[in-house]
């Protein structure tokens, strides 16, 4: 319980002093991390008593909000929290010489509060608002650096991209409540979901694992901060995708799982080839993590979660270390373009050095953890149907990945060396901290992978084909790669996959425009429509006025007419036989002719003795008809 | 004999009333004429009072004396005293001032009498008076457009009454009686009827200025002294209507359909008053074109006669909120003058007087809690009740119209600023009806159940 | 004493007008105390509130406070409280006195804009407390009053007109209540006024439900408002002051949602389920309609108004749904519906206290003037963040369980429509990213000069929203539980 809490809430009271307090911000994200990491321990410990700790709580009606640290969760979550922990170590090197300190570590501590939140979640509504949560600590971390249109755009675009693939797990967990009836995450459910419903998570993940085709989002974040990237590209973001095909996984239909392959397969390769032909080697990351993702989605699909898992964990290693190094080198020479990068793993040998070995794990070389990870996925592959796709995708991905390695080792290590002026990194110390424990982890961590996932509850599958082919297939990319150093290949179609397959223009085209082209069209026809309405309002108004203006002349009209017929009435009226009436009318008639004789002439006082006359005859006749009752 | 005399004992005050008043005026004592209308009045009211509720005729069923006629004894008479004090304040000192408060008292008794009636002779013999006293004290002023007015309030009203004579002469041809009663009779000859019905409403229509029968009303309201529009668009109105619904009360619509008629005409009048006040900047014609609308309203609780239980409620209350808040509006407008522009500022120049007016003219509009919208929500029930919901659609569209018009008041008074001058006080008499009306116009809203039979 | 027998219902709607009254009658010369007084008079008005949830009430209406009015046609003063109308009470409360401290730097006329805003208070808690048709008129009307004075008085450029066109145009929606209100009197048995008679046995059958169903829609839809009806909205919420811009959307929209859930849904269901689908179709459309022109604007604060059309599209799709079926999906979709209003109306309440502030120191609300703002006004900049991402529905805020719930209790009955309307998410994200890409983010005009940050004055009338924004979104079942126990009562 208390573990529990101090693994999610840890991160996010650090989000919240840094926020308010605003002092020892860096220390203060640390110690959340660190809150985070002693949590997830302390399950792990308790998890291997045996005991599941679980805690439920009011959410929306008849869906209580729960947590539940199944051994899956709480392996990832330590995972989470270790590899989080030592790129905060880095991050206090690293940003000492930003600028955005305070977004940035309270972006990051509520950025892992999220992570945890979302791999503890024991029911979907958590999930999802885990899911969306970690959307917007990324938004925020890729825009630390608000100021530059390019981050702003990229954080937009990332977090846009996302919605837009969100709707996917919105209609994903709607189907699974309104089949199962209830929100909770089940291990064995009792029915699978609809191909609807997995489609639509399927598309979720692609959103989050940036598959193909919205892969581009992840690259375009490289405009944030390097341990952003580390982050966003190794445990958390990224792996929330893979997180949620984990955890749907019992609910998918085999069917349903022949898409998740191939998604998985086409974005291995196409992202793959992306990685190759980059120019810049953040850039090259950002691909290869797509098309590293890949393989787990393709793990998946082929029905085996273990070998997912077991990626997911390594790669979670290994490529952060390869963007700490990424930052390092980034530092001392201020950019990130092959072109400038050339030789600086000379200048940096230690750096180099960590790099390297992440670079030869993610290559798949034994003993590092990339080799086993990987291995265990190529024998997925190799024993799922159709084997020939999953095993030819994942065997092709794994020599590209060889090869983009290998090239940015040849161009880091040959290149000729730059003295650099500004090359003072003050905060080293802690920048190679992070890396290197990184490092070791990368090194050391493919004997502590099986046990691990056994103890999540899976086992790797090994194949010794597997590994023969693939240790081949590094071998050769990594010769390929090394020569091939040349800083940028400008032929057309290198170009086209080095910049994501830009169809028609990519997502600003194809999404972005039209949007903002119908929005534009809606408006005007709201405006029209506002027209309108103020429209009736006058020409009523209009025929308002015509209407007065006409009445007043047909008064003038009328008036003659009716002295006239007036007078013709009178005299008709005076054939009927109602005598006390006949008077009346004779003197009406009498005074109406004199009236319009004498027109505007007219003297009130006549009228006065008119009126005198009139009403004495009234009273009069009023008596009389009195005295008629009695 | 003795029993119909106490029946009509209001009337009879009324008829005395006068006839003092007319009296003092000759004896040049006008104040003492105002004190006795005052105090004739408010005897009316007293014993009109406490009558209410009961139900009988006079005069062998010629008189009815009952919730109509009593309400109208009981809303008219204090209205008189109010228009008496409007016009001490406006015709203070001039010659013959003392004739008008005689005049208004007849008039009232023309009213008093429409609205009782349950003969034909009665309906000519108030509209009679009602017109020649009302004609007199449109001619008030003896300017060139009073004169016009009031000729052509005379001329219409004796065309109408006219007409109004000839084709009633055929209803007592054909019953051959002039009792109301007797129409109550499904085999009359519809063509007769009908014919009698319209020529009736001619009349009628002429009292109340229905469309199209109105024309005289804003030339007359413009021309006459401002209190004596405020009562023509008040006290005859409200007689004709009353005696209208004591018409159609007893009216077969088997013989002919009334209501259909009755609709058409309302339509007409609310639409027609509404658009036409639009355009108005002189404030008593854009009141003049109101009250056309006004009366078409009346006609939705006309309609409901003997069809809905609302009916008559709906035409007391209605009626007694319309003589309050038109009432309140005249007096103000009375005091600040007769122009749009004549508005302008004055929220700052007099926030209290410019509220008192908003409210008044929100009360037109039939917003609530106030006195109008208490009559119109009993009117629109009765229309629906009664099977003509269209009616009450297109009669709520109306409101949202005039909403329209009563803001082209209500906007200069408070959003459009005029140079300061000196505020000189309201005269005691305007003062003492824009409040005690205005007060009314939120009692009679709120305190509904006192007004309902 | 005995707690139970006090009508706090009266209190707590009447202590506003008499506050109204207190400065009308003391005139205040300074505008401090006035403001002092009106402040002080909303916050006893939200405690009694507070009170009222404290003495607890049932699912059903409870807490009844009834006297006799009119008897002879069935009206009477009747007020009572529910789970569906009590957290629009404590919203109304709440957002008054957010809007009025929000208001105390308006010197001009200040002591009648009080009262004004008082009144209106008054009035939108008469609304959502009386269970008397006439009663409820009377206070519905009054607000179309008091809000065109508040903008025609202190409005922005186009004020009259604005205000002019709001009035009448609601003022025929009312009508039509009005006609809506006399069917449901004449055709009930007994006849009566009663609100609890009327819900619980609705006796309105053929022609008269169906008229009288598309009265009260036609009201409701206007105030709400519904496409093609939403024409006066974004002239109004534009030229309105920000407090007037905040109480329009915050309040008085939920005058129109509630009916819809008060009339149709309780009053005339029949006829409501047979023309849901044409509710649904229109709802629909609204949404994406709103989302899409807000997408468009250049003036943020007409932005964010089209996104309230589009809000306000989300909520009515949720009581339709609710309207089409009596299953458990049915209540979870009235349940995010009733929990959208209080979640619109504080979000958007402080957008446009926010968006005020900040037209309090550009001078202007078009977002192509404004740039790199974030790094003038932080704090400013921040909430504004924080509110747009609970408007575009960012779970741990307030919109996403209301939306959230809506969307899967449409899913059950009709997917395709959830499939549709949910498009409405991703492009109000795209719409508040760009405002603040626009607005926040990028670098500060040269020799930009501005005045300082949100000062104490406003943050303490904008924090305790944001706050409640973020209770509500991380504990959604504080307002649940009584709604939904109120749903499930009415058996919906």
């Amino acid at each position: 319980m208390i573990a529990l809490l101090l693994t999610i809430l840890g991160p996010l009271a650090a989000s919240f002093w840094i926020t308010a307090i605003r002092r020892k911000i860096g220390y203060a994200a640390l110690t959340g991390s660190l809150a985070s990491l002693t949590g997830s321990v302390l399950l792990f410990l308790y998890m291997l008593e045996g005991q599941i700790i679980t805690v439920t709580f009011a959410g929306l009606p008849d869906f209580p909000f729960r947590l539940e640290a199944t051994e899956l969760s709480v392996v990832l979550a330590l995972v989470v929290s270790t590899v989080t922990t030592l790129i905060f170590i880095y991050a206090i090197g690293y940003m000492a010489e930003e600028k955005g300190k305070l977004r940035f570590w309270s972006g990051i501590s509520l950025f892992l509060g999220a992570m945890q939140l979302l791999v503890l979640a024991g029911d979907w509504i958590l999930f999802v608002m885990a899911w969306e949560i970690i959307g917007f600590a990324s938004y925020l971390l890729i825009g630390t650096w608000y100021w530059k249109k390019e981050a702003s755009d990229a954080s937009n675009k990332a977090f846009i991209m996302n919605r837009v693939a969100d709707l996917g797990l919105y209609i994903g967990v709607f189907v699974i409540i309104l089949t199962s009836g209830s929100s909770r995450i089940a291990a064995e459910p009792l029915q699978g979901i609809s191909m609807a419903g997995a489609l639509a998570l399927l598309l979720a993940v692609m959103g989050k694992s940036a598959q193909v085709p919205f892969q581009s989002w992840l690259s375009a974040a490289m405009a944030g901060p390097t341990p952003v990237s580390a982050l966003l590209h190794s445990a958390t973001m990224v792996a929330a995708g893979i997180i949620l095909l984990l955890k749907a996984f019992p609910l998918f239909s085999p069917d349903a799982l022949i898409w998740v392959g191939t998604v998985g397969g086409v974005t291995i390769l196409l992202t793959g080839a992306t990685a190759i032909f980059s120019e810049d080697i953040k850039r090259m990351l950002a691909a290869s993590t797509s098309s590293q993702l890949g393989f787990m989605v393709l793990a998946i699909g082929a029905g085996y979660p273990a070998a997912a898992i077991a990626h997911l964990i390594a790669h979670a290693f290994m490529k952060s270390s390869l963007f700490l190094g990424a930052g390092i080198f980034q530092h001392e020479t201020g950019s990130t373009k092959y072109g400038k990068l050339g030789g600086a793993g000379k200048k940096l040998t230690l750096t180099f050095s960590g790099f390297a070995v992440a670079g030869l794990a993610l290559a798949g070389i034994p003993p590092l953890i990339g080799f086993w990870s990987k291995d265990a996925i190529l024998t997925a592959g190799l024993r799922a149907n159709p084997a020939a796709w999953y095993f030819t995708a994942a065997l092709t991905g794994a020599f590209f990945t060889a090869v983009y390695m290998g090239r940015a080792f040849g161009i880091l290590w040959k290149g000729k060396v730059r003295p650099n002026k500004k090359s003072q990194q003050r905060s080293l110390p802690w920048m190679h901290t992070g890396l290197l424990t990184l490092v070791t982890a990368v090194a050391a961590g493919g004997l502590f992978l099986d046990p691990l996932i056994e103890e999540a509850g899976f086992i790797i599958p090994k194949e010794t084909l597997a590994m023969i082919s693939g240790l081949v297939v590094a071998a050769a990319g990594l010769v390929v790669g090394w020569f091939a150093t040349a800083p940028a290949y400008k032929k057309r179609i290198w170009m086209f996959f080095r910049d994501n397959y830009q169809l028609a223009g990519g997502y600003n085209r194809v999404i972005v425009q039209p949007m903002l082209v119908l929005a534009k069209d809606f408006n005007s026809f709201e405006t029209s429509l506002l027209k309108a309405v103020f429209g009736i309002g006058i020409t009523f108004l209009a025929i308002a006025r015509w209407v007065s203006k006409v009445i007043d002349r047909a008064t003038a009209y009328v008036i003659d007419w009716i002295g006239i017929f007036n007078m013709n009435i009178a005299r008709m009226s005076s054939f009927t036989d109602d005598k006390g009436i006949v008077e009346g009318i004779a003197g009406l008639v009498d005074s109406v002719q004199r009236l319009g004789h004498y027109g505007r002439k007219i003297q009130s006082g006549l009228v006065h003795r008119e009126l005198a006359w009139s009403v004495y005859g009234m009273v009069f006749a009023f008596i009389i008809i009195l005295l008629t009752y009695l | 004999m003795a029993t119909d005399l106490l029946n009509i004992l209001p009337q009879l005050i009324v008829l005395v009333t006068a006839v003092v008043v007319l009296c003092l005026e000759m004896a040049r004592r006008p104040l003492a004429g105002l004190w006795f209308l005052i105090v004739g009045m408010a005897a009316t009211t007293g014993v009109a009072v406490d009558m209410l509720g009961t139900e009988t005729t006079a005069f062998s069923t010629t008189f009815r004396v009952d919730a109509l006629s009593l309400w109208a004894a009981v809303m008219l008479s204090p209205a008189t005293i109010l228009f008496a004090l409007l016009a001490r304040a406006e015709l203070k000192g001039q010659a013959r001032e003392g004739t008008v408060y005689s005049l208004l008292v007849f008039a009232t008794l023309g009213a008093m009498i429409l609205a009782g009636s349950g003969d034909v002779m009665f309906i000519v013999l108030g509209i009679l008076i009602g017109t020649l006293a009302g004609m007199a004290m449109a001619a008030h002023p003896r300017n060139d457009s009073s004169s016009e007015g009031a000729m052509k309030y005379f001329i219409y009203g004796s065309v109408a009454g006219a007409i109004m004579l000839f084709g009633l002469t055929y209803w007592v041809g054909l019953t051959g009686t002039t009792l109301l009663s007797e129409l109550n009779n499904p085999y009359l000859s519809p063509f007769i009827v009908m014919f009698g019905f319209i020529t009736l409403l001619a009349g009628i229509g002429y009292a109340a200025s229905l469309f199209p029968f109105h024309f005289w009303t804003p030339d007359t309201f413009e021309g006459a002294p401002v209190s004596v529009a405020a009562y023509l668009s008040v006290v005859p109105k409200v007689g004709a209507l009353f005696a209208l619904a004591q018409v159609v009360r007893g009216l077969p619509v088997s013989v002919v359909d009334w209501p259909l008629i009755l609709s058409v005409l309302a339509v007409l009048s609310m639409t027609f008053g509404n658009v036409v006040a639009l355009w108005q900047d002189n404030v008593i014609r854009l009141l003049a074109y109101s009250t056309i609308a006004q009366s078409g309203y009346f006609l939705l609780g006309v309609i409901g006669m003997g069809q809905s239980g609302l009916a008559v409620d709906s035409l007391v209350v209605f009626g007694i909120a319309y003589a309050v808040m038109n009432t309140g509006a005249f007096a103000i407008t009375l005091a600040e003058g007769t122009q749009l522009a004549d508005f302008k500022g004055m929220g700052r120049r007099r926030p209290w007087q410019a509220v008192g007016m908003t409210i008044f003219l929100f009360s037109l509009v039939g917003m609530p809690p106030l006195a109008g919208f208490a009559g119109k929500f009993l009117l629109f029930g009765t229309a629906i009740e009664s099977g003509y919901s269209w009616l009450a659609v297109i009669a709520i569209l109306n409101s949202a119209i005039s909403l329209a018009v009563y803001m082209r008041i209500v906007v200069p008074m408070f959003f459009e600023e005029d140079k300061e001058e000196q505020v000189e006080p309201y005269a005691p008499g305007i003062s003492f009806v824009w409040i005690s009306t205005f007060i009314l116009t939120v009692v009679v809203g709120i305190g509904v159940q006192w007004f309902l039979t | 004493m005995d707690f139970s027998s006090i009508p706090l219902l009266t209190i707590t709607t009447f202590l506003p007008i008499v506050g109204a009254l207190v400065v009308m009658v003391l005139r205040p010369k300074k505008t401090e105390t006035a403001y002092g007084i009106g402040i002080a008079i909303t916050a006893l008005t939200l405690l009694f509130t507070i009170l009222i949830w404290v003495r607890g009430f049932g699912p059903g209406l409870s807490q009844i406070e009834e006297f006799s009015w009119i008897p002879s046609i069935g009206i009477a003063y009747r007020l009572g409280i529910d789970g569906i109308s009590f957290p629009l009470v404590l919203l109304t409360a709440l957002l008054f006195l957010s809007a009025l401290i929000f208001s105390a730097k308006i010197k001009e006329n200040a002591n009648i804009f009080i009262q004004l805003v008082l009144m209106l208070e008054t009035a939108c808690l008469g609304v959502f407390l009386s269970l008397d048709l006439f009663l409820f008129y009377v206070f519905f009307e009054i607000t179309l009053v008091g809000m065109y004075f508040v903008i025609a008085k202190w409005g922005h450029e186009h004020r009259k007109k604005a205000a002019l066109t709001f009035f009448i145009y609601t003022l025929v929606g009312s009508l039509f209540l009005l006609l809506a209100f006399l069917a449901l009197y004449l055709f009930s048995d007994p006849n009566t006024f009663d609100m609890r008679q009327l819900i619980a046995n609705p006796t309105l059958t053929g022609l008269a439900a169906t008229l009288t169903f598309w009265g009260l829609f036609i009201a409701f839809a206007i105030k709400t408002p519904l496409f093609p009806f939403h024409t006066w909205l974004p002239l109004a919420h534009t030229e309105a002051p920000a407090a007037g811009s905040a109480i329009l959307a915050g309040v008085l929209l939920k005058l129109g949602t509630y009916g819809f859930i008060r009339f149709p849904l309780l009053m005339t269901p029949d006829a409501f389920r047979e023309f849901a689908p044409y509710v649904i179709i229109i709802a629909v459309f609204t949404a994406l309609y709103g989302a899409f022109v807000a997408l468009a604007q250049t003036d943020i604060k007409r932005m964010v108004a089209y996104t309230s059309v589009n809000h306000m599209g989300y909520l009515v799709f949720g009581v339709a749904i609710a309207a089409v079926t009596t299953t458990s999906s049915g209540m979870i979709a009235l349940d995010g519906a009733v929990l959208q209003m209080i979640s619109h109306g504080v979000v958007t309440g402080v957008l446009f206290l926010l968006i005020g502030a900040l037209q309090d120191r550009t001078q202007t609300r078009d977002m192509a003037e404004m740039n790199g703002l974030l790094k003038a006004y932080p704090i400013l900049g921040w909430l504004f963040i924080v509110a747009a991402f609970a408007s575009l529905g960012l779970p741990g805020l307030a919109h996403f369980p209301a939306e959230f719930q809506i969307f899967l209790g449409g899913f059950d009955v009709y997917p395709v429509a959830v499939g549709i309307i949910i498009i409405g998410l991703p492009l109000t994200a795209a719409l508040y990213l760009r405002a603040i890409q626009k607005v926040f983010l990028g670098t500060l005009p040269e020799g930009f000069s501005g005045v300082s940050d949100l000062n104490q004055r406003e943050l303490w009338a904008i924090v305790p929203l944001i706050a409640v924004t973020v209770i509500i979104g991380v504990y959604p079942n504080s307002l649940l539980s009584l709604i939904h126990a109120t749903t499930n009562f009415f058996g919906l």
